[in-house]
């Protein structure tokens, strides 16, 4: 902060909430695909051969 | 029916990338059109995804509520994938929305944390629903389970008000919510645009995640395959 009370820089900070943001958002949404698609496979190997195990 | 289960996975994919192409456009103009802040200069940048998060955090708990109450008066568990789903969002948001009120304190506020009645009860709502989701995993029958985590839903929703009106009720370190009136045009434009794009996001990931939490219920829920005679 400089004398006349305005912030100065503070981009690395502004950089790091944001690739944050990216990534947490990121991997939510991939882990929520890859669960969803998993369970269709899952779904699928079940109907074809009911008597898998759950 | 809800919107969530009208809409096919496609549609859920479709709401995730207009959510991802908002948030990118969004988040270049915040970072690179919009002008700089009198006193913040470029720290105030982060408000264009932390303010949107807490919105939609909100929202995603207030989803899960309406979804705890009405699970209870119905007892359909359609209404338990929904509130599974917007807990499981919400807590996703909370954590983030903490992390980057950090982010952004300590440059404005000279520190990563301070007990200040905003950021301690948005820490409480959070952990409440991550016990919240923890207790979901614990309990293995799915009607005690539904009930017991919708009725602490509604019980740890008692937090969410007191987090949004907390900076009113007490003389806090953190600022006020701003209105439209009392934020200049040129900020208001990313930060919309971050919220939508967030809320079509949330949105797309509740669709695929209530789905999910639907197939997974008839699967818990299937009747034992007949034993065949010997």
């Amino acid at each position: 902060m400089n004398p006349t009370g305005v912030l100065g820089g503070g981009w690395e900070f502004v950089t790091a909430a944001y690739v944050l943001s990216l990534v947490v958002l990121g991997s939510y949404a991939l882990s929520v695909v890859w669960r969803f698609r998993a369970e269709i496979r899952r779904a699928e190997r079940q109907r074809r051969n009911p008597e898998v195990s759950k | 029916m809800a919107v969530s289960d009208r809409l096919n996975p496609g549609a859920g994919y479709a709401l995730m990338v207009v959510g991802a192409l908002l948030l990118a456009v969004g988040s270049y103009i915040g970072l690179f059109v919009a002008p700089s802040e009198s006193y913040m200069g470029d720290v105030y940048r982060i408000l264009y995804v932390h303010v949107p998060t807490a919105w939609n955090a909100l929202l995603a708990f207030t989803f899960a509520f309406g979804s705890a109450v009405a699970f209870l008066i119905r007892g359909d568990f359609k209404w338990d994938a929904r509130h599974e789903a917007g807990a499981e969002m919400g807590v996703v948001l909370a954590g983030l929305l903490c992390c980057q009120g950090s982010i952004w304190a300590k440059p404005t506020w000279g520190v990563w944390w301070d007990w200040d009645p905003r950021l301690t009860t948005t820490a409480v709502m959070f952990f409440a629903f991550v016990g919240i989701l923890a207790l979901r995993r614990f309990v293995e029958d799915p009607v005690k389970r539904a009930t017991w985590s919708a009725v602490a839903t509604i019980i740890a929703y008692v937090d969410v008000p007191i987090v949004y009106f907390s900076v009113r009720w007490w003389n806090s370190l953190h600022q006020m919510q701003s209105s439209p009136e009392t934020v200049s045009a040129p900020f208001l434009i990313p930060l919309r645009t971050n919220a939508f794009g967030i809320l079509f996001l949330m949105a797309g990931l509740i669709t695929l995640r209530t789905r999910l939490a639907r197939m997974r219920l008839a699967q818990e829920m299937a009747p034992p395959l007949p034993e065949v005679a010997s």
